[in-house]
């Protein structure tokens, strides 16, 4: 995950103003946003194949599932159109951080199934990998070969992508702004 | 946004809710002080008496802060003696513990201190109560529970009653409850909730709190350093002045229960008349910022031990005043004045003396004679105001009476002032008033009542009539410095060429 972001400040203050004089230029601003999240959205779905990425997985749900194995109780089918469904764009703000950061723009990875490929196998901070000679060892491993380390979807979109969308969406902040003080300038003239 | 689903942040934006929560408190707080201040400016109507008051407000404060802390450390202590057996040196380190809590958890000692206590007895040792103390603390952060409830859920656990732990730590499982092992439950409250207390402290919300902590040490620390005055203070008004009010009062009880009523009618009279005061204050505005730095240095020093002396002054004031123009007393309490508490008492009785000059105008408004005429004796018997006034008396009467007689009040005063101001102004009269009491001083000296300059009942001048002014203040020290220096201020008016008459030497008489 990225280290460092960029904060964009002033979108809900410019947009609240620039709505009473250009509608169609808050519009624009939101457009683009909404593009570069949803080219994010797409490159996420796209990482999602049809086959389950082990032979065991099942592509169901068990019928009547057992608690040991993957294809047991509690463990999810791994249904690529569910899986790309559940895999959206979202421009709630949520909760503000203790740096007084809020979201502008995610993509959230909501299904079961796509979440464990997304994450399983990531190490906490100052732990290290397992080297257990266990199936769950074994399923880390495996998992790990084949589609790389964890964050695998929705995370890697953003790793590799959010420098462009970050430059591209500030880009359009300013360009909002410019216009909103143009028009305020008008206004006072 | 989704629970249980991974988010991934692609935009970040800032969000001032939670700066503009922390501006909301600070703007709170000045508005706060603001409004203090403003109430204490209102109170006294000028800034030097409401900086003044605002002084007497954190004394107060801090006196407070540290009389509670002193409290709570003498519960604390006793409670280490009897549970523990525990020496000074132990409660000392017990102290240095609270503190260093404190700082580190951000959590007040006022509530540090019970919870070392009942944690003290329940295990009777500090030792344990303070490892017991840190897993507090973690489990009342972990759970958002006040201090005193994590503390009571552990000691319970000392009597082997694990449910309040069981349910306040929603992680400790059944089956270690069942070991009844307390050890083992402690150690795995512990895993559970470890490092809660310093992370929770290192919150905006407890960062804000440590704040507030800090700044009310400050206090406990100015506290502190009050406390030894207060206590004199105390030890002053219990041994001597009480008893000295308890003769008094009962040597003069009839007289101070008239002083009081009195002084209760010109409280009121002056508050309503203080409605419409604009223009005496302009026209005397230096008397009253000097009368404002008096009674504000009253108020620091110390109101109580004031307002009891100033029962004394009052009532001999009073009497005094009977017998004198009210200018003449402002004066004098100007040029005696300081901002001791003593001479502020000098002041307050000009104070009293602009009491009985409003009543004067009050009967002069109402065609009646003049205080020295109301007076029945030179060792005072008070007549009540309400008997002086009349009719107009603003507590007998309706309030277009009461107005009609402010009216006239008020124009009486302000005739009053600006004849005073024609004639002397309130400087001059001070000056004067300094220099009548430096010849008092004098004559005190020399050990005679009088000095007579001249032969029986002559007195000597300078033909122009101007007095011979003999300036020693702070020179005469003996009868015979008096005499040479009276002498040499003769000889200076005749070597000018003016005869004053007779031989000077045999005209002069001690």
């Amino acid at each position: 995950m990225a280290e460092e972001v960029i904060v964009l400040t002033g979108i809900k203050e410019t947009l609240d103003a620039l709505k009473e004089f250009d509608k169609d230029a808050v519009k624009r601003f939101n457009k683009v946003i909404n593009d570069e999240l949803a080219g994010a959205e797409r490159d996420a779905k796209n990482i999602i194949q049809d086959n389950p990425p082990m032979s065991g997985w099942r592509k169901a749900d068990a019928a009547r599932p057992r608690k040991t194995t993957r294809g047991g109780a509690g463990w999810p089918g791994w249904d690529a159109g569910e899986i790309k469904s559940k895999i959206t764009k979202s421009r709630a703000q949520g909760k503000v951080r203790g740096d007084y950061t809020t979201s502008a723009g995610a993509l959230l990875n909501k299904s079961a199934a796509g979440a464990i490929f997304e994450i399983a196998g990531r190490i906490a901070s100052g732990t290290k990998a397992t080297t257990a000679q266990t199936s769950s060892g074994q399923f880390l491993r495996t998992l790990g070969n084949r589609f790389g380390k964890a964050s695998r979807v929705v995370w890697r979109v953003v790793d590799k992508d959010r420098t462009k969308i970050e430059a591209n969406v500030a880009r359009a902040l300013d360009q909002a702004k410019l216009e909103l003080q143009n028009h305020l300038n008008r206004e006072r003239a | 946004m989704a629970v249980g689903a991974v988010v991934a942040r692609i935009l970040t934006q800032y969000s001032d809710k939670g700066s503009k929560a922390a501006q909301k408190d600070i703007n709170k707080l000045g508005r706060n002080i603001d409004a203090f201040a403003k109430k204490s400016a209102r109170a006294f109507g000028v800034a030097a008496a409401a900086s003044a008051f605002f002084a007497v407000k954190i004394g107060k404060d801090a006196v407070d802060a540290a009389i509670a802390d002193q409290k709570s450390q003498v519960l604390l202590a006793n409670s280490l003696r009897n549970t523990t057996g525990a020496n000074d040196a132990v409660i000392a380190s017990t102290e240095t513990y609270i503190t260093a809590m404190q700082k580190q958890f951000n959590v007040v000692d006022d509530e540090l201190r019970p919870a070392m206590a009942a944690l003290t007895a329940a295990t009777g040792s500090v030792t344990a109560a303070q490892s017991l103390m840190q897993t507090a603390l973690d489990v009342s952060a972990n759970r958002t529970v006040d201090l005193g409830t994590a503390v009571n859920a552990i000691i319970a656990g000392t009597r082997g009653q694990y449910r309040a732990l069981g349910k306040l730590v929603p992680g400790l499982d059944s089956a270690t409850l069942a070991t009844k092992d307390y050890g083992l439950i402690l150690d795995k409250v512990g895993k559970l909730t470890a490092g809660s207390a310093a992370k929770r402290a290192q919150t905006l919300e407890y960062r804000l709190i440590g704040l507030k902590i800090a700044f009310g040490e400050i206090l406990e620390t100015l506290g502190y350093a009050l406390l030894p005055v207060l206590d004199k203070f105390v030890t002053v008004v219990t041994k001597k002045i009480l008893p000295a009010l308890d003769a008094f009062v009962a040597v003069n009880k009839d007289k101070l229960a008239a002083s009081f009523a009195i002084a209760a009618e010109f409280a009121v009279i002056l508050l309503g008349a203080a409605v419409n005061f604009g223009n005496w204050i302009a026209n005397n505005m230096g008397l009253v910022k000097g009368m404002a730095l008096l009674i504000a240095g009253m108020f620091v020093v110390g109101r109580i031990s004031a307002f009891i002396v100033m029962l004394g002054a009052l009532t001999s004031a009073f009497a005094v005043l009977r017998t004198t123009a009210a200018g003449a007393a402002i004066a004098t309490a100007f040029a005696t004045g300081g901002v001791s508490v003593g001479t502020a008492v000098t002041a307050l009785a000009g104070i009293a003396a602009i009491g009985l000059t409003t009543k004067n105008l009050f009967d002069m408004a109402n065609g009646k004679s003049n205080t020295s005429s109301t007076g029945s004796g030179s060792t005072g018997k008070y007549n009540s105001i309400s008997g002086v006034l009349g009719s107009t008396s603003p507590t007998s009467t309706t309030l277009d009476t009461t107005n009609a007689a402010l009216d006239k009040f008020l124009a009486g005063l302000t005739g009053n002032t600006k004849a005073l101001k024609v004639a002397k102004s309130m400087q001059d009269k001070i000056n004067a008033e300094a220099v009548k009491q430096n010849l008092a001083r004098q004559a005190k000296l020399s050990g005679s009542s009088t000095i007579a300059i001249g032969g029986g009942s002559k007195l000597y001048m300078a033909q122009s009539g101007v007095n011979v002014v003999v300036n020693n203040a702070g020179s005469v020290v003996t009868n015979e410095n008096l005499v040479t220096s009276i002498v040499d201020g003769i000889e200076k008016v005749n070597r000018r060429g003016r005869y004053i008459g007779g031989r000077f030497g045999e005209t002069v008489q001690l």
